[in-house]
């Protein structure tokens, strides 16, 4: 993210030790005169112009667990630069705000401050009386702890801004027992039963002193909070990956984390571009609605259209030869058609072919044909989504070339080329899997064929690396095979950008029209 | 998670309950009052309320119950009406539960017994509808957790 988003970072006070004098003097009247701190700095208002955002301003960053609570910190500290409040008392304002500071900003300046304070349940910073709480010398007497109900030195009361005391030991059995039971950690309230001020971290931290564990399983909440509120951050959905990604808008666009999951910004979904969430969300629910009648057609095995003879696929790859030593028929098998065309411009794979759905809808009922037609993009959904898994599998064997390569002394790093390659196959596999439900979900018209169009070429290219990869590299010396994977891999990259960059700039120029089916 | 040692001395449950029982002996209101509490067991308590003059419950006798654990206050106790003793209310189950947030995610450790005692009385004497609460029949025979902490309370009006 950049840094312009967040433009008051430099100033940097310590609001603690340094307050002014005038917050000390609990006298109202005084305050009404006194109100400069809460005008705005001059220009701080000031909205920059900004058009819609498209997809190519998106960004995002990938935070680990040991930033995220700098990450809250800086947040405080911006606000801070500007409000001249304890620090405790802006992160609960923020947390109040879901960490939207700009809102925070406006409604502090523009509205009703006394009912801003009551509805993030703080005491008005500037109508506290501050008499210091936890070690007044002023009473020496005992008093009753209205939670033990015991005799205890006034010296070890202690309380929030409200000024409802208790002992300390009450207190600490009722933070450990709020912060171990409790998944908000910003939202303890007050002992007191008529009170709804929340606990601030400087309390904590004052009480829970001797208590490292607890202050710590604090801190976690704190920051497990921070995340679930933050309108521009998620937890990375990878089972046991701890890091967030922060983004600069909530758009459903891929990020990917630092542990190499890739998911949807929005619904936190596995990365389904260019497809929307709305419609990958249905077509999810349609796949397990219709699975039973799915299933049947998606074995792992075919028969070899020339032969019949049984063809297992093993391999991510969709040109088949048959095994059959006198058949050795090239055929596609996701259309069990002659192979020959998949590698010219007549390659029509990809292609719902709506005259034949016509033929076969003379004598088929019409569900029949929508059944037709969704398993035509189900299947080649579910093949790019096969042909994924096996590429682990390439992996490895790309792992072995790559050790090859260095035994004959190429250094490691010459030899990454292997491994970005797969990585763009991967990529280029999962945008064409999610390209079969977008386009299921569109209607036809122009946009659509040019859309298909951009399909067809984005797989020819990938067919074409994923066959290079997985058969033809070994019969090429080292300098060929650099040469030839990297202009695969980038040839199919650069198609799948155009891809991408053509439904992105449909979806905002609004050219897609959706079926919901 | 490691476990802390606490400051528990005279901060146990017992402690704290053995204080209020004084106080509600001496100067509990007086349409409330303890039922013979058994000394081996005070984590049990029974208070008998007595419907408010004026009001819809006029004349009517309750028992109310109270299950204490050694985490108390800290952690709310269990309070329902004993069955057969309920009072018909839009909030109150005839299985005793009662819908009331001071009760569970309201709850803090500052609250006696005898300011739980009095939200309830307030409870009912703001009541104008003498009506058991819609579903009742469904939540009251089919609860098998006989413990209302248990649910998850939607609070419809401030008591
Ligand atoms: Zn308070
Ligand atoms: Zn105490
Ligand atoms: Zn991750
Ligand atoms: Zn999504
Ligand atoms: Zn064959
Ligand atoms: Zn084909
Ligand atoms: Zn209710």
């Amino acid at each position: 993210m950049s840094d312009s988003d967040y433009e008051h970072d430099d100033e940097d006070k310590d609001n603690d030790d340094d307050e002014p004098d005038y917050l000390s003097d609990p006298d109202d009247e005084f305050f009404d005169q006194v109100e400069p701190v809460l005008k705005p700095p001059p220009g701080l208002m000031a909205k920059e112009p900004r058009g819609p955002m498209g997809y190519l301003d998106f960004k995002f960053t990938c935070i680990g667990p040991d930033e995220l609570m700098s990450r809250m910190h800086d947040i405080v500290k911006q606000v801070n630069a500007i409000f001249e409040l304890p620090p405790c008392t802006t992160r609960i304002l923020l947390s109040h705000f879901n960490w939207d500071k700009e809102r925070l900003l406006e409604r502090f300046y523009d509205g009703n401050q006394e009912k801003l304070f009551k509805d993030a349940h703080i005491v008005n910073p500037f109508r506290q009386a501050r008499v210091p709480v936890g070690n007044s010398t002023i009473l020496s007497v005992d008093v009753i702890c209205d939670i033990c109900l015991m005799e205890t030195s006034h010296k070890q009361l202690e309380g929030l801004e409200c000024h409802h005391l208790f002992c300390i030991d009450c207190w600490r059995n009722y933070m450990r027992t709020r912060i171990e039971d409790s998944g908000n950690a910003l939202a303890i309230p007050c002992p007191h039963g008529k009170c709804d001020i929340l606990v601030n971290e400087n309390i904590v931290y004052r009480v829970m002193q001797p208590f490292p564990d607890v202050i710590r399983r604090f801190q976690y909440l704190s920051a497990q909070t921070f995340v679930q509120q933050h309108k521009l951050m998620k937890w990375c959905p990878s089972p046991g990956c701890t890091f967030a990604v922060e983004a600069n808008s909530t758009r459903g666009v891929p990020v990917m984390c630092n542990c190499g999951y890739r998911f949807c910004f929005s619904c936190s979904s596995p990365a389904h571009e260019p497809v929307s969430c709305k419609y990958f969300q249905l077509w999810v629910k349609k796949c397990e609605d219709d699975s039973e009648t799915a299933h049947w057609i998606h074995a792992n095995t075919k028969q070899c259209p020339k032969c019949k003879a049984t063809i297992e696929k093993s391999g991510g790859c969709n040109h088949m030869v048959c095994r059959n030593v006198n058949c050795k028929a090239d055929f596609c098998w996701v259309c069990l058609g002659p192979w020959e065309p998949h590698g010219s411009s007549w390659y029509n794979c990809n292609r719902y072919n709506n005259s034949n759905a016509k033929v076969a809808r003379d004598g088929q009922a019409q569900h029949r044909q929508a059944l037709e037609r969704y398993l035509f993009y189900y299947n080649r959904y579910v093949n790019h989504m096969k042909s994924l898994k096996f590429e682990d599998k390439l992996y490895a064997q790309i792992e072995v070339k790559m050790r090859d390569m260095q035994k004959l002394g190429l250094a490691w790093i010459e030899t990454q080329f292997l491994k970005q390659a797969v990585d763009s196959l991967c990529h280029c596999r999962n945008t064409l899997m999610y390209t079969y439900v977008f386009a299921f979900f569109l209607t036809k018209n122009n946009h659509s064929i040019l859309f298909e169009d951009n399909q067809r070429d984005l797989e020819m290219a990938t067919e074409t690396l994923s066959e290079y990869l997985e058969r033809d590299i070994n019969s090429d010396s080292i300098s060929d095979t650099k040469v030839k994977v990297q202009d695969k891999s980038t040839y199919c990259e650069r198609r799948r950008q155009v891809l991408l960059d053509y439904v992105y700039e449909g979806y905002e120029s609004d050219i897609w029209e959706f079926n919901m089916m | 998670m490691a476990q802390i040692d606490f400051p528990a001395s005279g901060l146990s449950g017992a402690s704290r309950i053995n204080h209020e029982l004084k106080y509600f002996i001496n100067s509990a209101p007086a349409h409330i009052n303890l039922e013979n509490l058994d000394d081996s067991n005070i984590f049990k308590w029974t208070v008998n309320m007595n419907g408010i003059q004026g009001t819809m419950y006029e004349g009517e006798k309750f028992k109310l119950q109270f299950e204490f654990t050694d985490n108390y206050p800290q952690v709310s106790p269990i309070v329902k009406f004993v069955s057969g003793h309920v009072p018909v209310h839009p909030h109150i189950y005839s299985n005793g539960h009662i819908c009331l947030e001071i009760l569970y995610a309201g709850y803090r450790p500052e609250m006696t017994i005898v300011y739980i005692c009095l939200c309830v009385t307030q409870m009912l004497n703001k009541n104008k509808n003498k009506v058991v609460p819609r579903g009742d029949s469904y939540y009251s025979l089919r609860r098998v957790d006989r413990n209302p902490k248990n649910t998850s309370w939607i609070y419809e009006d401030e008591y």
